[in-house]
Parts: C-alpha cells; sequence; structure tokens
C-alpha cells in the first residue's frame, strides 16, 4: 500500500505504522515489567533489582522496552506538537527538539540501565 | 487531525493525548528515580520507603490509570483505523473506559495487597 507513495508521504506512513506497533509490542512488554516486579520476593532488594540487571536476558529486555518506549513517546509527542500549528517551519523545529528530548530521555534510561552495579 | 465536533470522539482523542503526556512526563521521573534508585544500596532502601507509604502508593496508583486508559484507548485508535464508518464508536468509547477501570481497579488491589499475594 505504501509502495508508490511520494517520499514524504510513504515516511509518514511508515512513522504510523510504526507508532502502532511500538504501541503493541509495549503493551506486552510493560506487562511482562510489571508482572516480573509483582513476582519479586519481598520486599524487593537492592541485590534482587542489581541481580536481574545483570542478567544479559533481562538486561537486553529493558533496554529493548527503553528504545520501544522512547519512539513511542517521541513519536506521540512529535504528533501532538505537529496538530498544535499547521506551520512548516514549526514542524521543522519541533521534529529536531522531539528528536533531542527522545535522544536525553534514552541517554538517561540506557545510564540508569548500565550504570547498575554488575552481580556476578 | 484534531475532532473538531464535541463527542465522545472528542473526548476520547483528548483523554488520550493527555494520558500520553502525563506518562511522558512520569517516564522521564521513573528514569531519574531508577537513576538514583540503583546508585547505591542506601538510597534505594530511602526510595522504597518512600514508594512503599500511602504517598508513593497513590502516585504508583495514578500512573498505573493513566497507563491503562492509554493502552486500552490505543487499542481502540487502532480499531477505529480499520473499523466501517457505521460503527458504533460511542459505545465502544464507553466499553474502553470500562475496560480501563477494571485493568485499573485490578492493577491497584494487586499494588496495594489488596488481592494476589
Amino acid at each position: 500500500m505504501i509502495v508508490g507513495l511520494p517520499g514524504p508521504v510513504a515516511r509518514a506512513a511508515h512513522l504510523w505504522i510504526a507508532q502502532r506497533v511500538s504501541g503493541l509490542l509495549l503493551a506486552v512488554g510493560l506487562l511482562v515489567h510489571l508482572l516480573r516486579l509483582y513476582h519479586a520476593p519481598r520486599p524487593v532488594d537492592y541485590h534482587w533489582v542489581t541481580g536481574m540487571l545483570s542478567n544479559p536476558g533481562w538486561r537486553s529486555f529493558h533496554v529493548a522496552l527503553l528504545c520501544l518506549l522512547v519512539f513511542h513517546l517521541t513519536a506521540g509527542v512529535r504528533y501532538f506538537l505537529r496538530d498544535l500549528a499547521p506551520v512548516r517551519r514549526f514542524h521543522r523545529i519541533a521534529d529536531w527538539a522531539v528528536l533531542l528530548v527522545g535522544a536525553v530521555i534514552f541517554l538517561l534510561g540506557l545510564q540508569a540501565l548500565l550504570g547498575a552495579p554488575q552481580v556476578r | 487531525m484534531i475532532p473538531q465536533r464535541a463527542s465522545s470522539g472528542r473526548a476520547a482523542w483528548a483523554l488520550h493525548r493527555a494520558s500520553g503526556l502525563l506518562l511522558a512526563m512520569y517516564v522521564v521521573v521513573h528514569l531519574m528515580l531508577m537513576r538514583s534508585l540503583l546508585g547505591s544500596e542506601d538510597a534505594f532502601a530511602r526510595w522504597m520507603r518512600v514508594l512503599g507509604g500511602s504517598a508513593g502508593k497513590a502516585a504508583l496508583s495514578l500512573a498505573l490509570g493513566l497507563l491503562s486508559w492509554h493502552a486500552v484507548s490505543g487499542f481502540r485508535v487502532m480499531w477505529l483505523d480499520t473499523a466501517p464508518e457505521s460503527s458504533r464508536h460511542a459505545a465502544a468509547f464507553r466499553a474502553c473506559a470500562v475496560v480501563a477501570c477494571g485493568v485499573w481497579l485490578l492493577a491497584v488491589a494487586m499494588l496495594w495487597g489488596f488481592v494476589g499475594r
């Protein structure tokens, strides 16, 4: 369906699909994240959390969840800003601003995940 | 595209956007909190005391409410993309509100320890 559309329209369509796919994956990922926390030994302690984040599987899961979250969040905020004013110049500034904020949030999350002490 | 006419569609659109924006702010706070509490065992214990208190649980309950609404409303938006024009949109909005409330109440009951473990 997207094949044959002009460049900007095809890009918008790809982003629209990616926004929905990321939303679906986030719904599943966040459910896993919340159920994992719910089934954690009580009271949740520091060693359990750092132990989980030292596991390559859980660490990769959380990094993937962060990527999906930041993508979905930035695309959503971009749609919100674009709806505020139908001005091309404003859209361009908003796109860059959203990209910058998304990068900062991603780095913040990555720092929290990868900066956690490693348990051997 | 902003719905112009006052309707359940406009309310759903506004609530989806508002919950999304509030969740975006929550994500930033959540990541900053993670960064702080993973820094040391003392910081972790301090934050867990805050989050385990009534105010912490109330804030988490609010975040769970926003998440429930945004997720269920997101499924409604995806359904709208494929639904025929004649679909009962107002009924879908009401069903969405009921499901989101149900999911939220279950999540809050689990958080406060009323059900489950």
